[in-house]
């Protein structure tokens, strides 16, 4: 009972920390990469939100220096399959993109 | 669009199912990879011709379950019971009916029927499911003659969209111990192949009424599946192959397999089986509403049981075919489908002193039409007639209609007849598990035969700018030939063919709403009235109503997750009624004069907490949270040789609260 308690307050407790914010340009395209890629940032350890534009396709990245930085951030992006500023996708993760998030060419 | 139309009529094909019973296949197939889900709550089908409900990979999430039998905790149209307290075998109900008559298919191969029946739904490991599609009433001709009130198509990860490898485990606080993990691998655009295993054991001697008798069997269970699958614009083709084998023991605390069965009672059951299928699928690129089909499948099941001193073997070798040719007649609103099946199942069982042995020959032809008027209305005729070598040659028609009355309104007419050949040992193992004679009575026709006529609505709404939908239905068997069971004598079962009447009705009502982001909730109520005929000692007629099943049922779901799905709450909560027992006093006879026996109504609880990490999830549960069980599972469990000794009069759980975790591990 006490286990589940604290899974059930767990996630109201990392919610601490200064924050600091990112822009960061993708080759997303559709609403699945949005998603793909906000969840995986959200996954991941330090960043407190992220919204992907898909006009512009800049992300905005809240996260919490201590814990990442803005080069981490866009290692995430680029092992989810997408570019992220200068940092290039991972090929093999690219390849496992669903076909309507890839590049037409 | 033109792609997507091939892809779409192979799918279909391969799959040997028609739109009836399947979404767009494409659809899905991105849905599930990709752990998505379709946006109305509750997931219904609307596309669909019958009533289905579909349960993705996410609803099965909800109760980390291990296997089908335990995949339909937060389902509100099918309960799962336990047979006996003795065996473990869980049997699933659904229209106020047993699981027999509920067709129960793996990727449109018929799976578990025959032999596999007894524990079949403990047998589907749970991680291999990829969703499951539930409809009740009769379903298309196409499948076989044998959905009496409904059907079960399991949809199982494939080769080729699955993850690389998949590692899932399992505890809980009850000693069952499982492992599941599933490679996959593409060797080119074209050919891909799985291998899934599965491991679980159930290794504490776990006794919690103290009545002297283990509350679950001691299991090991293995069971590992090899899959292929070869896929171009040209053909579709999928086969496998699946090998299981299952030691169970169970009875008496102090029994273990060199005991003296004379002096303490025991349970044992070693399964062995060996399934082989092949699906193959000719596409027309040019013409992609054609195509052509085959189904085969092959089965091998032996098991070897005791019930104390009584022994029990059953072989059964099976053989499938179904071919099926789907073509139209001028454009797309008006296709038709044709095709031939054939069932070779070929039984040798024996029971304490004597031996039963038969060999099962059906061929069988068929033929659907579908009227489409898009959007508005399809009207689907379906009719087959199958030549059974022993019960000779049944004729099976069947309609579906579905109208879009109004946008949002949909409304959903089933009516048909479906039959099977019953397998009175297997399919009633849980009756066996008491001192009670069993008598074969006067006729033994073991046909069994019903009509069933359902309607379902469906309202889908909007409640502010949230999203709801509410589902009516009514559903009505009336069976023609039924096999009864009878325990309503104190000392004695009775088997016998149905010597009155016997019919099911059963109204549903579903609310599904998810009041704000990520928050679901469903509310279902359910009413079954389940009556038949039972014949008397003195060979009169008395008219009961159906042991063991809840006239109510009470459903609540609730379901919460953060944003991404990295917390995961789920909450469910189920009301049953109460319902009548057979009165177990040794010299009970029923004649209408006795009070009847009832057991009270009782809840349970089960709540779920997932944390997704990148990788990785982890789980932890609770099932039946209040600790509900049924006091004396066992009537004289003390004396399991006397007179009166039964374990078959289970109608609530038998175990009390048990905690589970486990994790979920995935290399894409």
């Amino acid at each position: 009972m006490k286990k589940i308690l604290f899974l059930l307050i767990l996630p109201f407790l990392a919610m601490a920390g200064p924050k600091e914010t990112v822009k960061i340009k993708t080759s997303a395209i559709c609403e699945m990469c949005k998603e793909r890629i906000e969840k995986n940032l959200a996954l991941t350890k330090g960043v407190a939100k992220s919204d992907l534009n898909l006009d512009d396709k800049v992300i905005t990245v809240e996260y919490d220096a201590a814990k990442i930085d803005a080069a981490g951030i866009r290692k995430v992006i680029s092992e989810t399959g997408y570019d992220a500023d200068e940092v290039k996708a991972i090929a093999k993760d690219y390849a496992k993109l669903p076909n309507c998030c890839k590049k037409k060419d | 669009m033109y792609k997507i139309l091939i892809f779409l009529s192979f799918a279909t094909l391969a799959q040997a199912q028609q739109r009836v019973m399947q979404k767009d296949s494409i659809e899905r197939e991105t849905e599930l990879k990709e752990f998505r889900v379709v946006a109305n709550p509750g997931q219904k089908d609307d596309n669909a011709v019958l009533a289905t409900e579909i349960m993705t990979i996410k609803t099965l999430g909800k109760a980390a379950c291990c296997n089908l039998s335990e995949s339909f905790e937060t389902n509100a149209s099918v309960s799962v019971n336990y047979s006996d307290a003795v065996t473990g075998s869980k049997q699933i109900q659904m229209l106020g009916l047993a699981g027999t008559y509920v067709q129960t298919n793996v990727e449109n191969v018929p799976s578990i029927r025959g032999l596999k029946s007894t524990y079949g739904l403990n047998y589907l490991p749970g991680t291999w499911i990829r969703s499951i599609d539930l409809a009740k009433g009769t379903i298309s001709v196409v499948n076989g003659y044998e959905s009496m009130t409904g059907a079960i198509n399991v949809e199982l990860a494939k080769p080729d969209t699955s993850e690389v490898y998949y590692l899932n485990t399992y505890t809980n606080s009850q000693g069952r111990f499982e492992v599941n993990q599933q490679g996959a691998h593409r060797f080119n655009s074209r050919l891909s192949t799985g291998v899934f295993t599965h491991y679980s054991q159930q290794a504490a001697r776990l006794d919690g009424n103290g009545d002297g008798f283990l509350d679950l069997p001691l299991f090991n269970l293995i069971n590992v599946l090899n899959r292929w699958k070869y896929a171009t614009d040209r053909w579709m083709i999928q086969w496998g192959a699946n090998y299981l084998n299952e030691d169970r023991l169970g009875g008496q605390k102090s029994f273990t397999s060199e005991a003296d069965r004379s002096q303490i009672y025991g349970f044992g059951s070693k399964t062995e089986r060996f399934e082989t299928f092949a699906k193959i699928a000719r596409l027309f690129p040019n013409k992609p509403y054609q195509g052509l089909a085959l189904i085969v499948s092959t089965a091998n099941h032996a098991n070897d049981s005791y019930f104390s001193t009584k022994n029990y073997t059953g072989r059964e070798q099976s053989v499938y075919g179904n071919l099926i040719f789907q073509s139209i007649i001028g454009n797309t609103n008006h296709t038709w489908k044709t095709g031939a099946s054939f069932l070779l199942d070929s039984y040798q069982e024996s029971y304490i002193d004597s031996a039963y042995a038969r060999t099962e020959i059906v061929p069988g032809i068929y033929g659907e039409y579908t009227w489409t008027i898009p959007t508005k209305l399809t009207v689907v005729l379906g009719q087959r007639v199958d030549f059974h070598n022993q019960l000779g040659t049944q004729w099976v028609p069947r309609l579906h209609v579905k109208w879009d009355v109004a946008p949002d309104w949909i409304l959903r007419l089933s009516a048909g007849k479906g039959w099977r050949r019953v397998n009175p040992l297997a399919e009633n193992t849980g009756f066996l598990i008491n001192n009670r004679a069993l008598k074969l009575v006067g006729n033994l026709n073991p046909l069994e035969a019903s009509w069933n006529y359902g309607i379902t609505l469906t309202k889908n709404m909007n409640i502010g700018s949230r999203k709801a939908n509410l589902v009516l239905d009514a559903f009505r068997t009336d069976f023609t030939h039924q096999w009864m069971v009878d325990m309503e004598a104190g000392s004695t079962l009775r088997m016998y063919a149905m010597p009155g009447e016997s019919f099911a009705t059963s109204i549903q009502a579903e609310f599904n709403y998810s009041p704000f982001k990520r928050f679901e909730m469903k509310v279902a109520y359910r009413f079954q009235d389940v009556q038949a005929d039972y014949l008397r000692m003195d060979g009169g007629l008395i008219r009961l109503s159906k042991p063991y099943l809840n006239k109510d049922r009470v459903l609540v779901n609730l379901a919460y997750s953060t944003p991404y799905d990295i917390w995961k709450y789920d909450i469910t909560w189920q009301w049953n009624g109460s319902r009548r027992i057979p009165d177990h006093k040794l010299a009970h006879l029923h004649t209408g004069s006795i009070q009847e026996v009832s057991a009270p109504p009782f809840s349970t609880v089960y709540a779920q907490v997932t944390r997704q990490f990148k990788k990785w999830e982890l789980y932890l549960g609770v099932e039946n949270l209040f600790n509900f069980t049924q006091k004396n599972p066992i009537y004289v469990a003390k004396d399991p040789f006397a007179l009166g000794f039964d374990a078959s009069m289970v109608w609530g759980p038998i175990t009390g609260t048990m905690v589970y975790t486990g994790i979920r591990f995935k290399i894409n």
